[in-house]
């Protein structure tokens, strides 16, 4: 029971809708959580949950193993950057940041606020904007101003609602590497929502994905993409190339799928068993286009279209049955034409198994 | 306005300052006689004067009834001032924050005593305060002007909330404000400026109210209004015209303060200069 905040089983009803339905996650000392999602899946709810700002339908969140469910907001010393920032357009950069400890919450003296607001100025790099109204502060300055401010009070944990949503990709980049650096000299347990797959793999320690109103997964950045546990996550994280069939056998730690009249193998996971469905995961930089390699899977198809990334050639390939599965691969000189039959290849360690729930694709694969 | 062609804006611009200055004629004419007539030497109310003189604001010196009018008048504006300024405000804020369907018909209700003919709001007033043997009472008028001058507060402060993020509060209680403190600290300094706009219009409402005033004051408590009313029917001398004048002063006064604190004025303004709130080390 040594986690910092434990959310267990949190529901928020708004009607008859569910905006959160049974919430479950806990968050280590000193951990940076990513909550990622698509919109509307209730990431800003578990956030406003955590700080106070509505209260759960049902479900309690723990604090150091204490219920914090029913504290006040003002009381429970949980610093909170909200979508759009929110800062104090009255007031002064210096005066937003010295707000919390200026509240009877969070009190000290002339000198220590002083001493205090300065470090956190140093440390955001906002020294020299003292003066400035919020107004008058970019984007990216505003957004350090809500960091700022929601960090000098030294909250017990940090709640930051897609920070970098409003900011350019370059600002963007700097500032994840910022918020890092940041957490690491802090050593600051944060939650960090956001609905950017590549932010979340860049900040994350752990990342909780959720899909409406319910925790897909939770996981470091490499066990969701390498080994999501449903295809939501395969899907929502990365492209991914997905098929349905048949176990026949189980040898050795290797499983044969009948997928139509292909066969494919894959290494074998726990809790299977002979005729059970399966989904089978390829990630499009496993999949190689026309490079037989020995003792691969491999499927026929016919090429839509190739593209030149620079980085990567991207082909799509229409499987038989009208699947299309997509290769990214390291680029040669030329790409491929268009109406093209070929062969897809991918190593068998590389095919993951998802535990079925209904049989999305076909079964009926030409050999 | 700006793309409006110059040969249209002059044509335009010719009859709207014709018409402009037909309308304000014939609104300020009657300020004007009735300024001119209070340095009347005659002691009727003839127009042009024979002559010139101060001896009506002299006589309104002299005069203690006049003084104690106007004594009168202000001791029921301040209270009404402050009163209409607490409960409009909150009025004004629980109907910004309020989620309830039946709203608009709590908007409209707040407002009804600014839309309901004065005569109709002082004959009700009679009727309420009669029984309560309170009419004729400085009370009884703090509480009527009180009613009508609570939609001024209502509105003025309205305007000035639509232009504050309600959410502010909760981020500053996140922050380790209480309620009381963030509404202190965050929501009250942005609509200071209508609050302070609509207290002022509450005290000219009240000041310069003729209507309930006639029907409650009585003999007791002659407001000034109230006391011009019987100085036109009972004597007939220019220092009526003396007193308009120094209340159209005083109320002009008030008017341009008030202009000054509304809530538009302060927004179209920058919230600082670059150079005066600018970077230091
Ligand atoms: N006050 C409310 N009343 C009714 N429904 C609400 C309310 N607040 C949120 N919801 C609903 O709850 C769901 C989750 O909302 P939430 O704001 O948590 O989404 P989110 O994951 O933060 O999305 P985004 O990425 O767009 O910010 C949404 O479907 C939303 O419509
Ligand atoms: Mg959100």
């Amino acid at each position: 029971m040594n986690a910092h905040l434990r959310i267990a089983n949190l529901v928020k009803r708004y009607g008859p809708t569910a905006a959160l339905d049974g919430v479950s996650f806990e968050v280590e000392p000193g951990e940076l959580k990513v909550l990622l999602g698509p919109s509307g899946s209730g990431k800003s709810t578990v956030l406003k949950c955590v700080a106070g700002l509505i209260s759960p339908t049902s479900g309690r969140i723990l604090l150091r193993g204490q219920d914090i469910t029913d504290i006040p907001i003002h009381q429970r010393k949980i610093g909170l950057v909200m979508q759009g920032y929110s800062l104090f357009p009255h007031m002064s950069a210096y005066d937003n940041v010295a707000f919390p400890l200026r509240t009877p919450m969070h009190r000290c003296g002339q000198k220590e606020l002083q001493k205090r607001v300065a470090q956190i100025f140093d440390l955001t790099g906002l020294t020299g904007l003292e003066g400035q109204r919020p107004s008058e502060l970019s984007g990216g300055e505003q957004q350090r101003v809500a960091l700022a401010r929601a960090l000098v009070f030294s909250p017990e944990v940090l709640l930051l609602d897609e920070p970098l949503a409003a900011l350019d990709r370059e600002l963007r980049e700097r500032m994840q590497d910022e918020i890092r650096r940041i957490h690491t000299t802090l050593g600051m347990t944060i939650i960090y929502v956001t609905h950017d797959q590549a932010e979340a793999m860049k900040v994350a320690d752990r990342i909780a994905i959720l899909n409406r109103g319910q925790v897909a997964q939770v996981g470091s950045a490499l066990e969701l993409y390498e080994s999501p546990s449903n295809e939501f996550v395969a899907r929502f994280l990365g492209g991914a190339n997905l098929l349905t069939g048949r176990v026949i056998s189980i040898l050795d730690g290797v499983i044969k799928v009948e997928v139509g009249k292909c066969e494919l193998r894959a290494p074998s996971v726990d809790g299977l068993c002979q005729d059970a469905l399966v989904t089978l995961l390829v990630r499009p930089e496993r999949v190689r286009v026309a490079v037989p390699e020995a003792d691969s899977n491999c499927l026929p198809g016919t090429i839509i279209n190739s593209t030149y990334l620079g980085s990567a050639l991207q082909t799509d390939v229409s499987l038989s049955d009208g699947t299309v599965w997509r290769s990214s691969m390291t680029p040669a000189r030329s790409s491929f034409k268009a109406g093209v039959t070929t062969n897809i290849h991918w190593q068998i360690e590389d095919t993951h198994i998802l535990p079925t729930q209904q049989s999305v694709n076909s079964l009926h694969l030409e050999a | 306005m700006v793309t409006v062609d110059k040969e249209e804006m002059a044509s335009s611009g010719l009859f709207t300052k014709v018409a402009a200055a037909a309308v304000a004629a014939l609104l300020i004419s009657p300020i004007i006689v009735i300024s001119v007539l209070s340095f009347s030497e005659s002691r009727y109310l003839m127009f042009p004067p024979p002559g010139y003189s101060l001896r009506w604001y002299q006589n309104l010196i002299q005069d203690t009834s006049w003084r104690h009018a106007f004594l009168t008048s202000i001791e029921i504006a301040i209270p009404v001032m402050f009163l209409a300024t607490l409960l409009g405000t909150a009025a004004a804020i629980a109907l910004a924050r309020s989620q309830s369907r039946a709203k608009e018909l709590l908007i409209t209700l707040t407002l009804t005593p600014m839309i309901v003919p004065s005569i109709v709001t002082a004959v009700a007033a009679f009727l309420w305060f009669a029984p309560v043997h309170l009419v004729e009472t400085p009370i009884a008028l703090v509480f009527s002007h009180t009613a009508i001058a609570i939609p001024l507060v209502v509105l003025s402060v309205s305007a000035s909330l639509q232009g504050v993020d309600q959410s502010l509060e909760l981020c500053a209680r996140s922050l380790g404000a209480s309620p009381f403190l963030a509404f202190r600290k965050i929501t009250l300094p942005q609509i200071r400026a209508g609050i302070l706009g609509g207290g002022l219009f509450a005290f000219i409402t009240s000041f310069d109210e003729p209507v309930i005033a006639l029907f409650i004051a009585g003999t007791k408590t002659v407001t000034l209004p109230k006391r011009m009313w019987d100085g036109i029917r009972y004597e007939i001398d220019p220092t009526v015209s003396a007193v308009s004048t120094i209340i159209v002063l005083f109320t002009l006064f008030l008017v341009v303060l008030a202009f000054h604190f509304s809530p538009r004025r302060t927004r179209t303004s920058p919230p600082a200069s670059p150079e005066t709130g600018g970077r230091q080390a």
